[in-house]
Order: structure tokens, then C-alpha cells, then sequence
């Protein structure tokens, strides 16, 4: 089951990668080769070229959606966070000053967003999860899902029981790249606090990750014993 | 130590991505576009809107320094300026006043000894400090005065003077009814007695009255004399 497992994750990897626009899916300027810079196309579009904020959109839209969505756990409040995100945005297009990476500021603005929501809900830190894969995951049984689908139910499950602080670094880490300079700018902390908090993240994931293959890998042991050439 | 938690890393991270794929619903992909390009002039618009801000404080500049200009023109203005102003309004207010009487009651020569103020607009304007108002009457109030009054140097008699009386109002009123007709006037009696104004009864009468407003009863005398004597028709205009 855990290679089952491993290997499906390898496999939906590939093609999520190939699938994904994520960063590699880049706009590019006429007749050149290199990427706009993000903030290059931020301030032409606070000069009214409407042309490259869709440009810049198209580059962090499913991200920015990703890391809400993985934040609230409910997609009409990622929804609302992800426009409010880009409302902020437009509406902030002449004030901004490339003084930092581009993605630095978008992701400050979704943080910040969260955390008012959070304040103003106050039912996001045990609140329950709204997600429709994790959803169908506690309404069908196992016999009805794939193992890939299973293997990322499982993962997500165990993404959403981490504390909020440790799964908005970890998104921060995953979906907007960030390093961890860079994610204690946007979150307001010490860099040790992102890096351990970062570190948490991980393990418990792995940990998660472990602990799902663990039964199904102790079920298929005695099989592989017995298969294999007696010492 | 270090290793094993990059691959530990590494493999939550390809976990994560293998789970985590969603896109943005096309929905708020069309709304986010929609404002986006809803609150971003386009075209025309596009141009002006970038020429705004320049323009508007160009404007700014422009009316500041207008202001401050106009203000340091009004300190610098001499205050006694403004006083001229003021009395030319009353003196052009003013005969109106007398003429109505005049008017009004054209058998009460008693009521007319009061002579009317009038000042010279040229005179005024000439003049930069405020002047009292002269009290030297018009040629032509002077004469209806003196004709109603019975005065022993008009020829007139008492009874012709009573007779042109509304006359000589109506002709003062038209006189004074602008600041412009009084500066003609001016001017004419001022060239009255140069050149050939023997020519023409009307130039000589006007030259007698400049002589008489300007202090030369005996000479306007003469000239009224001789005026009489060359147009013996010649009937003085009140």
C-alpha cells in the first residue's frame, strides 16, 4: 500500500506538473525572450495597460486560489478572499512601489485578508472542513475511491489538521515559492519563527504521510514475506 | 540529518502538488478581469486620464500666482484711489435730483438758488488724489439760473426764462444722464474760443459760457455783445 501510495502521488505529480500552470506557465513579452518581471507588469498596468495585468494574473491566479482555498478550507470563502485579494489589488495599482518581489506583496495582501476574516468569523481554527475532496472522502468508503484520490485525501486531511500558523507557512513555502526570508516579511514574524514553523509543517505532513502507509504497508508485509526466499 | 530533511521535503512537497490542482473557477476569473479593466480608462479616456494630474496642477500654479499677483496689486493700490470713484457716483446721482425739481416746479425760481454739484469726470480722473467736489455749475445750469433768476447780464426776460425752463432741464438731464456727454462737453468749451467760433452762433455761445465758467465775466460779456450784435436771431439755448 505505501508503494501504491508513493507511486500514485509520483504519478498525479507528473501530470499535475504537466497539467498546472503554476510558475512555469509565464507570459512573455512581443519579440523578446526573457519573462516580464512581475513587477514590470504591475506598474504598466497601474499606467493603464489592462493587457499585462491579465498577464500577471494568469501567472498567480490558480496559486493565489490554492493557497486560500487550502487556508479556509471552504470555496465560497476562498472565493470571497480571492476577489477581495485581487480587488486590493487593482484598486492599491497606483501606490504600489516595486520595493519587493511582486509575489511577496500579493501573498502579504491574502494574508492579511485571511487574518480578518479570521478575526471577524473567529471560526477558522477548529473550525470544520467545508472542502468537497475531504468531503467525499468521509462520505464514500475506500472501495469507491482510487488510490490516488485516497492518497490525496489523506494528505489534504492531514494538511487542514495543522495549525493554522504552520499551514500558512507551509502554503506560502509551496504555492507562492517563497523562501523563508520571505514568508516571515509576509507573516510578520522572526525568521526562526517561519523557519521552525516551516520545519513543523513538514514533519507532520511527512509524519501524516507515514502513519496512512504504515496499516496498509503492515497488511502487505506478510505477503511480501512469504513471497520472498526463506534466509 | 540535513539531507533527510530535504527529502523529506521534497517528497511533502510532491505530495502536496499532487494533490492539491485546483484552478481558479473561470467565474471569479472573469470577475477579476472585468474590474480590472472596468476601473482602467481605455483609449481617449486612457489619454486624458494620464494628462490629469499634470494638468490639474498646472491649473493649480496658475491660479495661485493669479491670486498672488492680485493681491499684491491690491496692497500696493493707493487706498485714497478708491475715494474719485465714490464721488463721481454721487455727482453723477446728484443732478438728477436737481433736475427733477427743476422740473417738478418750474415756477419756484426761489428753490433753484441752490446750485448743483458736478463734478468733471476728466477732472476727476485726471486728478489722483480725492478733490472736493467743485462747485462751479455747468454752462448751461448756470444760465437756466441766471435766467430764472432774473439775472441782470441774460438778456432773456424773466418770462422767456420760465418759458425754456423745462427745456433747459430736459437738455441738463441728457447732459448729465452720462459720465461721456459731460467730458464732450468739457472739451468742447475748453477749444470754444479757438479758431473761427465766430463762424457759428453755436461755437460763439459756447465760447461765452467757457468764459463765464472760467472767471472771465467782462470778456464773456463782450462776446455775448458781440454775439447779439452778428446774430441778432440768434436765441441763447438755456
Amino acid at each position: 500500500m505505501s508503494a501504491t501510495l508513493g507511486m500514485s502521488l509520483h504519478n498525479a505529480e507528473t501530470r499535475g506538473r504537466e497539467a498546472l500552470p503554476r510558475r512555469s506557465a509565464v507570459a512573455y513579452a512581443d519579440g523578446m525572450s526573457v519573462p516580464v518581471d512581475d513587477s514590470a507588469l504591475m506598474l504598466r498596468y497601474a499606467d493603464g495597460d489592462v493587457a499585462a495585468f491579465e498577464t500577471l494574473y494568469r501567472r498567480h491566479n490558480d496559486s493565489l486560489y490554492r493557497y486560500v482555498l487550502r487556508l479556509s478550507n471552504n470555496r465560497d470563502t476562498a472565493a470571497d478572499l480571492f476577489q477581495e485579494v485581487w480587488s486590493k489589488i487593482i484598486k492599491s495599482r497606483h501606490r504600489y512601489r516595486p520595493s519587493a518581489k511582486f509575489t511577496t506583496y500579493l501573498y502579504r495582501v491574502a494574508h492579511n485578508a485571511f487574518i480578518d476574516h479570521v478575526r471577524r468569523n473567529k471560526r477558522y481554527s477548529d473550525g470544520p472542513a467545508d472542502d468537497p475532496d475531504l468531503r467525499a472522502s468521509t462520505a464514500d468508503g475506500p472501495d469507491a475511491e482510487t488510490e490516488k484520490s485516497m492518497a490525496r485525501t489523506q494528505f489534504l486531511r492531514a494538511l487542514n489538521d495543522l495549525p493554522i500558523e504552520q499551514r500558512d507557512t507551509f502554503l506560502l513555502h509551496e504555492e507562492a515559492a517563497l523562501t523563508v526570508e520571505q514568508i516571515a516579511k509576509v507573516t510578520g514574524v522572526p525568521h526562526e519563527t517561519a523557519k521552525s514553523r516551516l520545519r513543523y509543517a513538514v514533519n507532520k505532513l511527512r509524519a501524516a504521510m507515514t502513519a496512512y502507509a504504515g496499516p496498509a504497508s503492515d497488511a502487505d508485509q506478510p505477503v511480501q514475506q512469504d513471497q520472498g526466499p526463506p534466509a | 540529518m540535513n539531507q533527510q530533511a530535504d527529502n523529506d521535503s521534497k517528497l511533502v512537497a510532491d505530495a502536496y502538488r499532487a494533490s492539491s490542482n485546483e484552478a481558479a473557477p473561470e467565474t471569479l476569473n472573469r470577475a477579476v478581469l472585468q474590474q480590472a479593466s472596468r476601473v482602467t480608462p481605455t483609449g481617449r479616456l486612457a489619454t486624458l486620464y494620464s494628462w490629469c494630474r499634470p494638468l490639474a496642477f498646472a491649473a493649480t500654479l496658475v491660479i495661485g500666482v493669479a491670486l498672488i499677483y492680485d493681491i499684491q496689486n491690491a496692497l500696493n493700490e493707493p487706498e485714497v484711489l478708491t475715494a474719485p470713484a465714490d464721488k463721481m457716483l454721487r455727482d453723477t446721482v446728484t443732478p438728477p435730483r436737481y433736475d427733477s425739481q427743476q422740473t417738478a416746479a418750474p415756477a419756484a425760481p426761489a428753490a433753484q438758488t441752490t446750485k448743483p454739484t458736478f463734478a468733471k469726470p476728466q477732472r476727476a480722473a485726471e486728478s489722483s488724489a480725492p478733490e472736493p467736489i467743485t462747485s462751479k455749475p455747468s454752462a448751461a445750469v448756470t444760465d437756466a439760473g441766471a435766467g430764472s433768476a432774473g439775472n441782470a447780464r441774460a438778456k432773456p426776460t424773466l418770462q422767456e426764462s420760465r418759458q425754456f425752463a423745462p427745456q433747459a432741464a430736459s437738455r441738463k438731464l441728457e447732459m448729465l444722464r452720462s459720465d461721456a456727454d459731460s467730458a464732450l462737453v468739457t472739451d468742447a468749451d475748453t477749444d470754444a474760443c479757438a479758431g473761427t467760433y465766430t463762424e457759428s452762433p453755436e461755437r460763439w455761445w459756447r465760447c461765452v459760457q467757457y468764459l463765464r465758467t472760467s472767471g472771465e465775466p467782462s470778456a464773456a460779456d463782450t462776446e455775448w455783445r458781440q454775439l447779439q450784435a452778428a446774430y441778432p436771431d440768434f436765441a441763447a439755448p438755456d
